[in-house]
């Protein structure tokens, strides 16, 4: 990293704030403080136990990193998460905070943070998954006798049940469980460093137990400008809300009065701000909507990566 | 969202059953039922779509189809064949795997609860920020 912040640790107190304030991704990054702190304590337990760092020291760092993950002090404008936390280290331990970035760069560091981040929104997602393909299995067993017309170029084609839409439904979210199980970023990056490693004693393997990865990144040079990961999630969740869309998309339509196949509850039917008829299918419409967002997120990150040169670029930091 | 909004709409059975008879929707299965008795497909496919015509003229469903009309067009056409334009019957005579019958639902409702059960056993394997992090907390330095 060449660009250095206000921080304690850089000292590149001469940044033109209006180039600090673009260049910041703090806002952003604190969805990402318990990453940062999480990967930092899994770091720190390395250090220590490779006696890279004192005991002593380890254990009053890993106190104050916990005293910042429990919000004690207000994370203070730095260029991002890493540097923030550092700087509150730094004010409650004074020069023995720095022996926490001992081989480790902001790139292997960002790296790991999106790597668990990425990870915990794909177990959230399945466990999502799980509840609504449980719930179209429950509603197809009890909707077998209803029948309504099966459409192709939206003419009434041949009869279906309603289990049978049903069970359409859910054969697309059946397809997104093994994407967005793969997509669980299985690679741990931490120790490749700015891009080459380091010539510390570190364990990676250590590190790689104890933050539950299934293995090692291979090479600096590619791990901290890989954000295959998070395509891959990008990706499987772009296409879970594709589905979700044209679910919506039917749902909609069979709420018209031209197609009168479903009624909308109470608890979901929304009304006009002018004509006091109305019984609007919103939640469908908004669901069908916010799927154009995970679409969107999908290409802006692919542009993102799309011709960057090898090791890290700071173009990535796009990829929040 | 989209499980909260499919919990809370209902379906309408009797505006399907009437869009069903207006769209002659089972008329298919009156050529597949012909083409069964030995007619050749494409020929049963003909006859069922001047039959279809027939019956919007004579604003009649489908369904309805009386005997003499039919034979008007084919004299291979019998009560059995016209039997096929019932709806319900149409959706449980289909039984190939991946169809409308009723074995072919309930595979399909076993898949959608297999798949359920591999969803949360696969979020489930995946390591949680929580206990990482109380782990960590403890962890022997």
């Amino acid at each position: 990293m060449t660009v250095v912040g206000s921080g304690a640790a850089s000292g590149g107190a001469q940044l033109l704030p209006e180039v600090l304030a673009f260049s910041s991704s703090l806002r952003l990054d604190r969805l990402l403080l318990r990453e940062d702190v999480i990967g930092s304590l899994a770091h720190l337990v390395m250090l220590s136990r490779t006696g890279i760092v004192p005991r002593e020291a380890a254990a009053a760092i890993r106190a104050e990193l916990l005293r910042v993950l429990e919000g004690a002090a207000e994370l203070p404008d730095e260029e991002d998460v890493h540097m923030a936390v550092e700087t509150l280290l730094s004010r409650a331990l004074g020069e023995q905070a720095g022996m926490l970035h001992t081989a480790r760069s902001r790139n292997d560091q960002v790296a790991l943070d999106l790597r668990l981040h990425v990870r915990e929104q794909c177990a959230t997602a399945l466990q999502e998954l799980s509840t609504l393909l449980g719930a179209l299995a429950q509603r197809a067993e009890r909707e077998r006798d209803t029948l309504l017309p099966g459409y192709t170029h939206r003419q009434r084609a041949q009869p279906v049940s309603a289990a049978y839409y049903l069970c359409a439904w859910g054969a697309m979210f059946a397809r997104d469980v093994e994407p967005l199980r793969a997509a669980a970023a299985p690679e741990m990056p931490l120790g490749v460093g700015a891009l080459a490693g380091t010539s510390l004693p570190i364990d990676r393997e250590m590190v790689r137990k104890l933050l539950r990865f299934d293995r090692l990144t291979a090479n600096g040079l590619d791990t901290v400008g890989d954000r295959d990961f998070a395509l891959d999630f990008a990706y499987a969740a772009a296409r879970t809300l594709l589905h979700a869309s044209r679910v919506a998309a039917d749902a909609i339509d069979f709420c018209t009065a031209e197609f009168g196949y479903l009624h909308l509850d109470d608890q979901i039917a929304m009304g006009s701000s002018m004509m006091p008829q109305k019984r609007n299918p919103d939640l469908f419409e908004l669901i069908r909507g916010k799927s154009g967002r995970a679409i969107g997120n999908l290409t802006s990150l692919l542009v993102t990566v799309k011709g960057l040169p090898g090791g890290y670029n700071r173009d990535l930091q796009e990829d929040r | 969202m989209l499980r909260l909004g499919l919990e809370r709409v209902r379906f309408d059975p009797e505006r399907g059953r009437k869009a069903l008879e207006d769209g002659a929707t089972a008329a298919t299965d009156v050529a597949e039922a012909l083409a069964q008795s030995g007619v050749p497909f494409r020929t049963a496919y003909k006859l069922t779509g001047a039959l279809v015509r027939k019956c919007t003229e004579a604003a009649l469903p489908l369904s309805r189809a009386p005997l003499d009309l039919a034979r008007q067009i084919d004299p291979r056409f019998t009560p059995d064949v016209l039997r096929a334009a019932d709806a319900a019957s149409s959706v449980t005579r289909k039984k190939n795997a991946g169809g409308t019958g009723p074995e072919s639902i309930d595979a399909q409702i076993a898949h959608l609860q297999a798949c359920a059960r591999a969803a949360s056993s696969a979020g489930a394997a995946i390591p949680q920020l929580g206990t990482l992090l109380s782990d960590l907390k403890e962890a022997p330095l």
